[in-house]
């Protein structure tokens, strides 16, 4: 950080708004950073825009506060515990820090009261004050992926109630992740890619940032659709089109340098088709063989899901969807 | 005497009661019109409706500031009133209501708050045949219970539909509308909404103040505002402003133009008694009438005819 700027940021906290002019922080730290004249006076000020988009360098998650407390104990909703922590971890696959941060040149990074005033009655009116800084920060992305949030859902109740959400985020955790993740790809050589995301994650312990890069919020926080329900385990269907060979293998290949594309690219036998039985297969299965299922007592004994899903058995559960009838046809 | 004398003095009288009147009726309609002269440092509040989140924190804190009776915070969670569209009433003074975003905004909803809207030249003022209702030099419309006789043309007046009427009360009922906090603002607070929006979707401040700032925002971030600052102009102007993502007719502000609401009826009004010139001159012109046709019976009966 070469500039040193004590910030009257003017931050209008905006969603969706673009990157733009923002002061020279070329050269030495002088009145030009700040203001629009070399003479600034206390009547007229005359500042420049808050430099938002400022963030000049890369944090590390470690460097993140574990647990913030905001607010006060005196108003109509108590306290709020913010995990401010898992928020970066989040933050990590996105944006990153500067999703919320807009302004590090200063000191580390600043923290919003810095520049955001905490009395709503105030001269500046160009910047919105603490509480309403914060409110929007948190609001923009809570209200979009789940309108039913309410004020009680981070905020402590009025006796010291925890907040609805104390126990821990509804969305992706780390104890609600997807099993397994199968893709259909445009691959020649297999077009079946099953992903287990629960070994990678769990097992490995590999951070979700690591391969969950460029992500919004919103790409796991669907509306309506938590995560952890049917959609995190769903299909993918075909792979993201426009993405060039090397864009769509770039998180495994860090890792999967030398292996041959057989490792990952499956594909069901040619002419096996299974819907004829009445009961299509997931892709999850294409890489079995008949008998790792159906063993050696044959066909005409019910199958084995327990070597590779415990507690499950068939026909109870099923590894697929039951299709109408079997084909007479063909 | 001669006819001719009776006839002066008769006139002399006429022409005293008229300057009589004149002098005493003339300076009336000119107090009864709102002041043109308003403080520059008026105050007013920018309602940004990108901004707002529907949380009705507004709603609650306006009826617990005027004392109206209200269910705990915690019910205005409830979302199933923003299936119909509410307009302030006796009850509640300012209401939010939800409509559909333009299609690129991100969210589905967008939220509008409504209220009094404070006009610098109100309609309501204007109307009242009392003056119950007057327009104060920190921006405010306020109502009188002491001189309010009931008439409820203020509520026909407003361009805005505001005014409401306590119709449940037989006995002195009130006309109910948002006072701007009067009180809570004389003795150095803010307005009950603008401190209790958790996302300060309402800006309370100086009216040209509030209207530079909305200026910034919406030149610094052109994709997000429709470049219209709503109150600026409409209806000569009004201490309540708003920014909006697209057209205000979507969020049901009606489109006014820019001549004040009592444009028309009062230049009518106090064209036909401007400094008394039309009435004197009308009962200046039945006199010489008067005058005219008294001389006529005197010589037409008697006439050569006769």
């Amino acid at each position: 950080m070469t500039a040193l700027l004590l910030a009257l940021a003017a931050a209008s906290v905006a969603w969706g708004a673009g990157p733009e002019a923002r002061p020279s922080t070329a050269g030495a730290a002088g009145c030009r950073l700040c203001h629009t004249t070399d003479t600034p006076t206390k009547k007229d000020p005359a500042l420049v825009p808050c430099p938002r988009y400022s963030m000049k360098k890369r944090h590390a998650l470690g460097e993140a506060p574990e647990t913030l407390t905001l607010g006060s104990p005196g108003g109509r909703y108590g306290p709020v515990r913010f995990p401010h922590k898992g928020h970066a971890a989040m933050a990590a696959m996105g944006e990153g820090c500067s999703a919320c941060h807009h302004y590090d040149l200063a000191r580390p990074i600043h923290g919003c009261g810095d520049c955001h005033s905490s009395t709503r009655a105030r001269p500046d009116l160009d910047k919105p004050d603490l509480k309403a800084a914060r409110h929007r920060l948190c609001v923009g992305c809570h209200a979009q992926w789940d309108p039913d949030e309410t004020c009680a859902s981070c905020h402590a109740g009025e006796q010291g109630a925890p907040a609805a959400r104390a126990k821990g985020p509804r969305g992706a955790s780390r104890t609600n992740l997807p099993e397994r993740v199968t893709y259909r790809t445009p691959s020649a050589g297999g077009q079946v890619v099953t992903f287990r995301h629960d070994d990678h994650a769990r097992r490995f312990g590999l951070p979700c940032a690591g391969c969950h890069r460029g992500r919004a919020c919103r790409d796991c926080h669907g509306q309506g659709a938590p995560a952890g329900t049917e959609r995190a385990a769903a299909p993918r269907g075909p792979a993201r089109p426009g993405r060039s060979l090397e864009e769509a293998h770039q998180a495994c290949s860090s890792c999967h340098k030398d292996d041959p594309c057989s490792r990952c690219h499956r594909d069901w036998p040619k002419g096996f088709e299974h819907r004829k039985t009445g009961l299509a297969l997931d892709d999850t299965h294409a890489s079995l063989q008949c008998a790792d299922c159906h063993g050696a007592a044959g066909f005409s004994a019910p199958p084995a899901c327990g070597s590779c899903h415990e507690g499950r058995s068939y026909p109870k559960d099923k590894p697929g969807k039951p299709v109408a009838g079997p084909s007479k046809r063909r | 005497m001669s006819p001719s004398s009776g006839r002066s003095s008769r006139r002399d009288f006429l022409k005293t009661a008229l300057a009589a009147g004149a002098a005493g009726l003339a300076p009336r309609p000119a107090s009864a019109a709102p002041k043109p002269a308003l403080s520059p440092d008026r105050m007013g509040v920018l309602v940004d409706t990108t901004v707002c989140i529907g949380c009705r924190n507004c709603e609650w804190a306006c009826k617990t500031a005027h004392a109206l009776p209200t269910e705990p915070l915690k019910s205005y969670e409830d979302k199933s009133v923003f299936e119909k569209f509410r307009r302030p009433d006796d009850k509640a003074l300012t209401v939010v209501n939800r409509f559909d975003a333009p299609k690129d905004a991100g969210t589905p909803h967008r939220w509008a708050k409504i209220q009094c809207m404070h006009c610098d030249r109100p309609a309501c003022v204007s109307a009242c045949i009392v003056g119950a209702l007057s327009k104060s030099e920190d921006g405010s419309v306020l109502w009188s219970t002491r001189r309010c006789i009931g008439c409820r043309y203020c509520m026909v007046a407003c361009p805005f539909q505001v005014p409401a009427f306590e119709y449940h009360k037989a006995l002195e009922p009130s006309i109910r509308k948002c006072d701007f906090c009067h009180d809570r603002r004389r003795s150095g607070g803010l307005p009950a909404c603008v401190e209790s929006c958790p996302v300060e979707a309402l800006t309370y401040g100086p009216r040209e103040e509030l209207i530079r700032v909305a200026r910034a925002r919406t030149k610094r971030y052109p994709q997000r505002y429709a470049s219209h600052i709503y109150g600026e102009s409409e209806v000569g102007g009004t201490s309540w402003l708003y920014l909006a993502g697209g057209d205000f007719a979507d969020l049901r502000l009606p489109r006014l133009g820019p001549d004040p609401a009592p444009g028309v009826s009062e230049s009518i009004q106090h064209g036909i008694f401007a400094y008394f010139i039309p009435p004197a001159s009308l009962y200046g012109l039945l006199g010489l009438l008067m005058w005219i046709s008294k001389n006529r019976p005197e010589r037409g009966p008697h006439g050569p005819g006769e």
